[in-house]
């Protein structure tokens, strides 16, 4: 209800039929003001029969979709979850093969990858195509890329 | 070196420099590094995303169903938009976000009710088939009036030849989708990883292939220009009050901005309808089928097995002939629409559906088969 300051953390079970129908009349009320003075712009703008064959009509169709949702197999979401859960700790494994990475290292760890790939003695050796805002090396997915395309255009150079 | 770290802004070409000072193995085991590094990254994302969020969202409902709050007015180019609630009421996660990658399949998690098929339906090649009919590009019409591929069309015109390889049919497919969404031949050669040159030829070839794009394309930035907004042929405006800047790139994007809303809404908006149209037509079949979400160019439904042929047909009259769109905003396209549909038991496992000319569906038994063994 547009009379209800917090929605998310107001109790509706316990709001009285009293309040509960004058707080709903109040909305329609607005809504039809709001919507009296959108309709004169809308109608202005060219766009009213757009909102009255298009967009009003769809919002039951949404409404729907939105009220019936979908069924999910709990036992297909648990195999995938698995087979993710297997596959990631393989990858952590063979990351933690590669030379300059330690067993300590935490692939979630920004300052860790910042070591293994720019600073560490025994690291990579790379240096950072970009950095973050705060001015320290970038270890973004869109960096990493960069580093990518340079690496292998060094080596196709290499290869002829 | 220690942790203090003194950048220079030269980033890009110091990386590039300390690249090449490397040994080949150097270079190897570097690249095996970053490679596992965005696979494991992109990995933890779909469980953290799609396992952990679902998960936590069927807990939250109780019902071994996920609810997606969808949003009609969620993107300025009037593109449908759809999200995963808030934190508060974790009922679902974001359609519009789910990945179509086939190992680990996350989409099969969506499935059909006992005793009902899960029925997808993509528009194919909608944005440039909006593209050749608002721009009135002969040569684009010609190719999707003759059903022919556009890609391999536009790459044997851009390459003056017939035979065309897989390259070349990505160079084409890249330079159309570029040319929409305003990019230039910068971006040509960055994606393409070709020469400079070779991507300004291909653009100016373009051109020559294509007049009636850029034509169209001067046209969307005049009419923003003097009218500060675009509009589409459904009646949908944008408004683009940047394109009054004295800031030459901000008018730019106010350009591409509206190049690409009169595109990618009017697309927007025949799915739109072909949704109307279909939950129209199914109503007034009396049959129990139903839509169920849509993302991005696709409808997704469900049906009775028993319904799987009829709901088929509708599907395709009402997207593919669109009587929605010629009775309520007179429009007739000078292209053909066209769709790619499948039938099987849920979003992820599914077989495609042949349809005839006249929209019947010619391999029922084979839908019936899948469905039996899928089962």
């Amino acid at each position: 209800m547009l009379t209800v300051s917090n929605p998310n953390k107001f109790d509706w079970a316990s709001i009285p039929l009293g309040e509960c129908c004058q707080g709903n009349a109040l909305d329609a009320y607005f809504t039809l003001k709001l919507f009296n003075l959108c309709e004169a712009k809308l109608e202005e703008r060219g766009m009213l029969d757009l909102f009255n064959s298009l967009l009003s009509p769809a919002l039951e169709v949404f409404s729907e979709m939105e009220f019936e949702g979908l069924n999910v197999s709990l036992e297909k979401t648990g195999e995938i979850g698995k087979k993710l859960r297997s596959s990631n700790i393989d990858q952590e494994d063979s990351l933690y093969g590669c030379p300059g990475v330690k067993k300590t290292d935490n692939f979630s760890s920004n300052n860790d990858l910042i070591e293994v790939l720019y600073t560490r003695e025994d690291g990579l050796g790379l240096y950072p195509p970009d950095k973050t805002a705060k001015g320290s090396p970038s270890v973004s997915a869109p960096t990493l890329k960069i580093l990518l395309e340079h690496i292998d255009k060094e080596l196709s150079k290499r290869h002829g | 070196m220690g942790k203090k770290w003194v950048y220079r802004d030269e980033g890009k070409k110091i990386s590039k420099s300390v690249t090449a000072s490397k040994t080949t193995e150097e270079l190897k085991d570097a690249k095996v590094f970053i490679k596992g590094l965005l696979d494991l990254r992109k990995s933890q994302k779909l469980e953290k995303t799609y396992i952990k969020g679902t998960q936590k969202a069927l807990e939250y409902t109780g019902n071994g169903k996920v609810y997606v709050d969808y949003r009609l007015d969620g993107t300025a180019t009037g593109r449908l938009s759809c999200a995963a609630y808030n934190a508060k009421k974790p009922m679902g996660v974001s359609f519009h976000t789910l990945p179509r990658e086939k190992k680990n399949n996350i989409r099969s998690m969506f499935i059909a009710p006992k005793d009902h098929a899960f029925i997808t339906v993509d528009y194919a090649a909608m944005e440039l088939r909006v593209l050749a009919h608002v721009a009135k590009e002969g040569n684009m019409q010609t190719a999707f009036n003759s059903g022919q591929d556009l890609h391999t069309y536009t790459a044997r015109l851009l390459f003056n030849k017939e035979d065309i390889t897989k390259e070349e049919r990505q160079i084409a497919k890249t330079v159309s989708f570029l040319i929409v969404y305003g990019g230039g031949p910068f971006n040509l050669a960055e994606t393409m990883s070709i020469p400079m040159s070779k991507a300004e030829h291909i653009i100016d070839t373009y051109k020559d292939v294509y007049p009636g794009v850029f034509e169209y394309m001067e046209f969307v930035n005049n009419y923003i220009k003097e009218n500060g907004y675009a509009y589409t042929i459904f009646g949908r405006r944008r408004n683009l009050p940047d394109v009054a800047s004295s800031d030459f790139s901000v008018v730019n994007r106010a350009f591409r901005q509206g190049l690409n809303f009169t595109i990618q809404s009017t697309a927007s908006d025949i799915l739109l309808s072909g949704l109307l149209g279909i939950h129209r037509s199914l109503s007034n079949n009396k049959l129990s089928g139903r839509i169920v979400s849509t993302v991005h160019d696709s409808i997704e439904l469900i049906c009775p097995l028993s319904e799987i042929k009829q709901v088929c047909s509708i599907v395709y009259e009402e997207l593919v002939n669109y009587p929605y769109i010629k009775d309520t905003f007179n429009i007739n396209f000078d292209v053909p629409l066209s769709i790619d549909a499948e039938v099987g038991t849920s979003f992820g496992e599914s077989t495609p559906v042949e349809f005839s000319n006249r929209g019947e569906v010619l391999n029922e038994s084979e839908l019936y088969q899948y469905m039996r063994e899928s089962r």
